[in-house]
């Protein structure tokens, strides 16, 4: 007996949730659900079918039946699948080293092409026996006996080698007899490091990294415009080319606001030689390089327009701003931020259009050299877990301009950077009982400032050689034949350059509070002191110019109180 | 005495009754009638049994028609033969025709054709859906099970990314993903670490073909270009099938044999 379907709703009037009556998403429009739409949601609902008792009588894919494992005799199991001509080979040879050269060219179907023909395998040595032993040598009536090859010919010549051996390793690796006979007598050793400077490096973290770069046809990288080449990450960089050839990677310099134009556009420079560079000001209401992000990114779905939809992952080091870039594409607050480390803990999928979506990823570290002062003014550490903050001040007095730090904390002079902090302490009241200066929570408001980006302090780019180069917009991967292909792929990819090269001749939007003029036209004086070549006339230019800053400050002391008080009080009401 | 022996010697004694002969041809002429209507109208275990009968002296009937008929394939050439056309000593061998070898002929060369296109393992043991996906349980509350989680070694190409979490149900772990796989030549006994380009089929079924599953018995397809095969028109070869010999969700690796 063949169970009889249920009559179709024609009424129009959804009678359920699954209804195909029931119209597709919020919009209020005549477009009903389509088959599919209705097939997923009642995938969605898919349980077991348990009995009385509780026990699974059935489920989906879980059939417990036995299906026929037997495979036919074929003749077409054992021909050649795949086969190429010699000419077609030559022609995919010249092809791929034309096109492999250039960053923005892709190749979109690897699979049927011979790749592993066209590339030659370098890694197989290749061993020199006849130039060790000739023919002659070995075989023939000039034959020459050979004595056995040893590294030493007796016990004290070995002895002397492996010392040598010792000696060589123990330089290599940096640990001098003088060290080490040092480390014996004092008994020390380095202390264990505490672990919540090994943030962004568990197995739970990077477990979610993979499954981000597993989702991703794009992947963006967010780092820090401060500190650019501190907040890469150069193992995924690795991964990514080594093991996701077909994933395209994004640089996106974010908080350019906090650095002047200058220098972004230095650093936009520079790093566009590796990988498509965007300088980014994450604001939901004051953006900059939005539109330039949402149009690559869409290029990027119109170069996968063979597939339905393209995901975008968001990946970086902790407090670079991943979740914030995100907020501001959506133009809303889709994902949760905070000005400290460490807010996303897990991974977020968020729908952009219909073709394109984000996932945000938590801050990932991978293990490197960094000391504990590099690892806690890169922001990945939170500073109100910090056992001794005080330790980390040396280094930002070092890295901030001294007349930014005394237009930020209004303290004219010091000797070092606890005499700082003791002037830091008075001045703020943070005091202990007896008047005693409280040097922890003076060097935590130091960190909190300098995390969330209220001393103004920039890593600079390096300096071009060539300055004729400057002028010219450098976009890297443009091949005029590319350009006169007619395909849909290089089209993507010409607008791409094309919006890389237009942001780069944008003006980059930067607070005017933060530098002075002088400190904005750096890159002037640059240019001069790369002309002259001259150590001793930079210094001396150094020296004029904080001579004249000072004059500067000391003749217009009132106005910049005021303006500083005024900056105060729209904080105070920002914050309220 | 039995009744049959006084019947035959009264018989012989008196002789037949008069119509007795025309009773027995028209009884037997009857006798295909009275047959077909009780096979007809039993029922039951009674029908089967009569059908049974039937079919087998059927079955028995028909064989020995065509034993009568294959035999007449052997039977003796009566052609005349001129005189001198035999050697002398070859005139007592009579001639037969050659039906019989042909027809044993074109048996052989069927048996060997259906063992040469055979593959390895032409059969495997059978996976089971509870044993090839795990449920996996999504949602805040953990009440969601349509995902399955593919527990066994599968391939995907190099453009492979996942789908967005809500459309996606069949997930295969990084972990148990492969990209070559050890093949060993038949002939040549040795083996390469080739490259795999796709799964070709999978013999518990379809589905699994196209999530890219390998178990036992599996053909793929692999990248031969490092063997340096070449066609005898000159071309490279760089595509061929292997069989997957062992368990890779236990082995860890996969080892296949190429099939040539």
């Amino acid at each position: 007996m063949v169970k009889k379907e249920k009559k179709a709703n024609v009424s129009g009037k959804p009678k359920h949730s699954l209804d195909a009556n029931r119209a597709d998403g919020k919009k209020k429009t005549t477009e009903t659900r389509s088959k599919s739409t209705v097939n997923r949601l009642k995938m969605y609902k898919t349980r077991p079918k348990r009995n009385a008792g509780g026990k699974i009588l059935s489920n989906e894919y879980q059939s417990k039946e036995l299906p026929n494992s037997r495979i036919a005799p074929d003749r077409r199991w054992f021909g050649n699948t795949r086969v190429v001509n010699q000419k077609e080979l030559e022609y995919f040879r010249e092809e791929l080293q034309t096109k492999m050269s250039s960053n923005y060219n892709v190749i979109l179907k690897e699979r049927k092409l011979p790749m592993s023909l066209l590339t030659d395998n370098k890694k197989q040595s290749r061993v020199h026996l006849l130039d060790m032993e000739p023919f002659q040598d070995a075989f023939g009536r000039k034959t020459k006996r050979k004595r056995p090859k040893l590294v030493a010919s007796d016990y004290e010549a070995l002895v002397k080698k492996a010392a040598e051996s010792q000696d060589a390793f123990e330089e290599k690796n940096g640990a001098g007899p003088s060290g080490e006979g040092g480390e014996e007598e004092d008994g020390f050793r380095d202390l264990v490091r505490h672990t919540m400077f090994e943030k962004g490096q568990s197995k739970r973290i990077w477990g979610e990294l993979y499954k981000v770069i597993d989702s991703s046809d794009v992947i963006v990288q967010v780092i820090d415009a401060r500190d650019p080449q501190g907040t890469r990450c150069h193992h995924l960089e690795k991964t990514l080319k080594e093991h996701h050839k077909h994933k395209h990677m994004i640089l996106l310099l974010n908080k350019c606001d906090l650095v002047p134009a200058w220098a972004t556009k230095g650093w936009l420079r520079v790093l566009s030689k590796e990988y498509p560079t965007l300088a980014f000001h994450a604001s939901v209401n004051k953006s900059f390089g939005k539109g330039s992000l949402l149009s690559v990114l869409r290029q990027f779905a119109r170069l996968k327009s063979d597939k339905q939809a393209i995901s975008v992952g968001f990946v970086g080091y902790p407090n670079v701003g991943k979740s914030s870039v995100i907020n501001t594409l959506r133009t809303k607050n889709v994902c949760k931020v905070a000005p400290i480390p460490g807010e996303t803990k897990v991974w977020q999928y968020i729908t952009l259009t219909k073709r394109i979506f984000l996932i945000d990823c938590p801050g990932v570290v991978y293990q490197s050299r960094d000391t504990e002062t590099d690892i806690v003014l890169k922001g990945v550490v939170r500073v109100t877990n910090l056992e001794d903050a005080s330790e980390h001040i040396g280094e930002v007095l070092r890295r901030v301009k001294k007349e930014h730090l005394q237009r930020a904390y209004k303290i004219k002079d010091w000797e070092d950077d606890h005499d700082f902090l003791l002037q830091l302490c008075k001045s703020s009241g943070k005091l202990l009982k007896g008047g005693e200066p409280d040097l922890m929570t003076g060097a935590k408001m130091i960190l909190h400032d300098w995390q969330r980006g209220r001393i103004p302090f920039f890593v600079p780019p390096p300096k071009l050689d060539n300055v004729a180069s400057e002028s010219e917009v450098i976009v890297p991967g443009i091949d005029k034949e590319a350009i006169a292909d007619n395909s849909q792929a290089a089209a993507a990819l010409k607008a791409i350059a094309g919006i890389m090269s237009t942001q780069q001749q944008k003006d980059v939007p930067v607070q005017r509070d933060f530098y002075d003029e002088k400190d904005l036209k750096d890159d002037k004086k640059a240019k001069e002191s790369t002309e002259t070549d001259a150590e001793n006339g930079t210094d001396a230019e150094e020296d004029e110019d904080a001579v004249s800053e000072d004059g500067v400050e000391s003749d217009s002391d009132a106005d910049e109180d005021a303006v500083s008080e005024n900056d105060e009080e729209d904080e105070s009401d920002s914050a309220e | 005495m039995p009744q049959g022996d006084y019947i035959d010697l009264h018989r012989k004694r008196n002789g037949y009754r008069l119509d007795h002969f025309e009773r027995k041809r028209k009884k037997e002429a009857r006798e295909v009638h009275k047959h077909s209507t009780m096979a007809q109208k039993s029922l039951g275990i009674k029908g089967k049994m009569i059908a049974k009968k039937n079919y087998a002296e059927k079955a028995l009937m028909k064989k020995t028609l065509k034993m009568h008929e294959e035999s007449s394939s052997r039977r003796k050439a009566d052609e005349n033969v001129q005189e001198g056309a035999v050697p002398a000593y070859l005139l007592d061998r009579e001639d037969t025709t050659r039906a019989k070898v042909l027809s044993n002929t074109i048996k052989q060369k069927r048996k060997e054709k259906a063992g040469k296109w055979e593959v390895p393992l032409p059969k495997v043991r059978p996976v089971a859906e509870d044993e090839m996906f795990r449920v996996i349980r999504s949602g805040k509350r953990k009440t969601k099970q349509w995902k399955r989680m593919v527990t066994k070694a599968t391939f995907v190409g190099p453009a492979f990314t996942r789908k967005p979490p809500k459309y996606e149900r069949f997930i295969r772990p990084s972990g148990l993903r492969f990209t070559k796989a050890h093949v060993t030549h038949p002939e040549l006994k040795c083996t390469f670490c080739l490259e795999i380009i796709g799964i070709k089929k999978n013999p518990n079924g379809p589905m699994y073909t196209s999530l890219g599953v390998m178990t036992r018995g599996t053909i793929i397809e692999v990248n031969v270009s490092e063997l340096g095969l070449v066609t005898p028109a000159g071309k490279v070869v760089w595509g061929k099938y292997a069989q997957v010999t062992n368990n890779p969700e236990n082995d860890g690796c996969i080892n296949a044999v190429l099939l040539v």
